[in-house]
């Protein structure tokens, strides 16, 4: 009986009972929206799959980008143990292992393939014509996700860098 | 809830939105000017999700109709406007050159709860102000759980994440600081402790959605203050949004607090 109260008298409880009373349906599709984002997040430390999913996710590698775009609501910031590394020609397994200098793995906080796509990144690796690797590393628990991006920039400003995806 | 009350809330929101978005303007002025410089042919995205010129209106019309919206007396176009920032938010969560900023998902998620809230008001009930607290306790608890989740990896758990993105040359004081105060070995053994006590707190604020609101917002609010004031100024722009939600609705419930001894008195 104590349990049943306590529970009633949670403020969860007690919103979702309000809304259900007051047929408020906008609030309890947020409601139900938390619950099922939230759910996908459980999921991601109990189900080896959906942590590929969702490392995939950050590698821009989601089979459709409606696929990507429903997951981009759920909260990823600082999620993961992501690295890049950017060179101007492909590497070799060994020398992804133990990068030679100046090259070198950089961690990245989430979302690896901003390294290419953001604004910083774009001025910091594209400035140059050329081919350009990105090579981008994310690992969660058991899963890991490596990608090999390959960005050719062409000589004149304005012109449109092109990003090919290859198998690493 | 009083009138007065409910434009208020819904006003920290839009200034909220708006502080928070304008929060990295010199980056953003920046970053189109790249943008334009260097466009990215992404065969992943839409056309339309690689348009400067989509990415500019997504992240100026919101501002524009907040600031008009803001100055209206009247308080008509406060909802609509926390709409636009939703739709805006929805866009720039998904473009080429805005997804990887977090600032969108928390205006996304705040947009809404913004959007039930200027509709749900309209009633001015009291019911509605304990919602608007419990809701803004439910979606703040929920990032907490997502950046809590997302951490269970041994990188965090060691600590050597932490160490990479902020130890090794961040130029915020705390790592400078620390830096300058601590060996490399001694800064590993920080690097841990922040990891481990980020982990810790995160976690117990994920639970906050059970605890009493009257709590778990203040508390929320102090654990924001502390991750911008600690790791990174520009975070502002991330937990702006949230920190707005917080703080609506504690006025909400402050003015429905107040108003309980008046209607008991009649």
């Amino acid at each position: 009986m104590r349990i049943a109260s306590l529970v009633a008298s949670l403020p969860v409880v007690r919103l979702v009972v309000g809304l259900r009373q007051r047929r408020d349906r906008l609030g309890l599709v947020l409601v139900g929206m938390i619950a099922g984002y939230a759910a996908l997040t459980l999921a991601l430390a109990l189900s080896p799959q959906v942590a590929h999913a969702m490392l995939a996710r950050f590698h821009l590698r989601t089979p459709s980008f409606v696929g990507w775009a429903l997951t981009a609501p759920q909260p990823w910031m600082y999620n993961f143990d992501n690295r890049f590394l950017v060179a101007d020609r492909p590497l070799t397994a060994a020398e992804l292992a133990a990068p030679p200098r100046p090259l070198r793995w950089e961690q990245a906080n989430h979302q690896p393939a901003r390294s290419f796509s953001f604004a910083d990144g774009r001025s910091r690796f594209l400035a140059r014509a050329g081919e350009h690797y990105f090579y981008l590393d994310s690992r969660y628990r058991d899963a890991r996700v490596t990608t090999l991006y390959v960005v050719r920039t062409p000589a004149a400003n304005g012109a449109a860098s092109e990003v090919r995806r290859q198998p690493p | 809830m009083s009138a007065r009350a409910r434009e208020l809330a819904l006003r920290v929101l839009l200034y909220g939105l708006v502080v928070s978005w304008l929060w990295k303007w010199d980056f953003w002025v920046s970053a189109a000017l790249v943008y334009r410089l260097r466009p990215l042919a992404d065969g992943f995205f839409p056309a339309s999700l690689q348009s400067l010129a989509v990415l500019a209106s997504a992240f100026c019309a919101p501002i524009m109709f907040a600031l008009a919206a803001l100055l209206d007396r009247r308080a008509r176009w406060l909802g609509a406007s926390l709409a636009c920032f939703g739709l805006g938010a929805g866009v720039l969560m998904l473009h080429q050159g805005s997804y990887n900023d977090a600032t969108f998902v928390t205006s996304f998620w705040v947009s809404l709860y913004g959007v039930w809230l200027a509709r749900a008001t309209n009633t001015l009930e009291r019911a509605t102000a304990e919602h608007a607290g419990a809701l803004a306790q439910l979606l703040c608890a929920f990032m907490f759980l997502g950046g809590a989740v997302g951490k269970l990896t041994s990188g965090y758990l060691d600590g050597a994440v932490l160490h990479g993105i902020y130890y090794e040359a961040r130029e915020h004081w705390t790592f400078a600081l620390s830096r300058a105060a601590l060996d490399p070995a001694a800064l590993r053994d920080l690097a841990l402790l922040h990891s481990r006590g980020v982990l810790g707190i995160e976690f117990a604020l994920a639970t906050a959605f059970l605890w009493p609101t009257r709590r778990a917002l203040p508390a929320m609010l102090i654990a924001y203050a502390l991750l911008v004031l600690l790791h990174n100024f520009r975070l502002m722009s991330v937990v702006g949004p949230l920190c707005a939600a917080c703080i609506a609705a504690i006025l909400l419930l402050r003015d429905t607090r107040r108003a309980q001894p008046e209607t008991a008195k009649t």
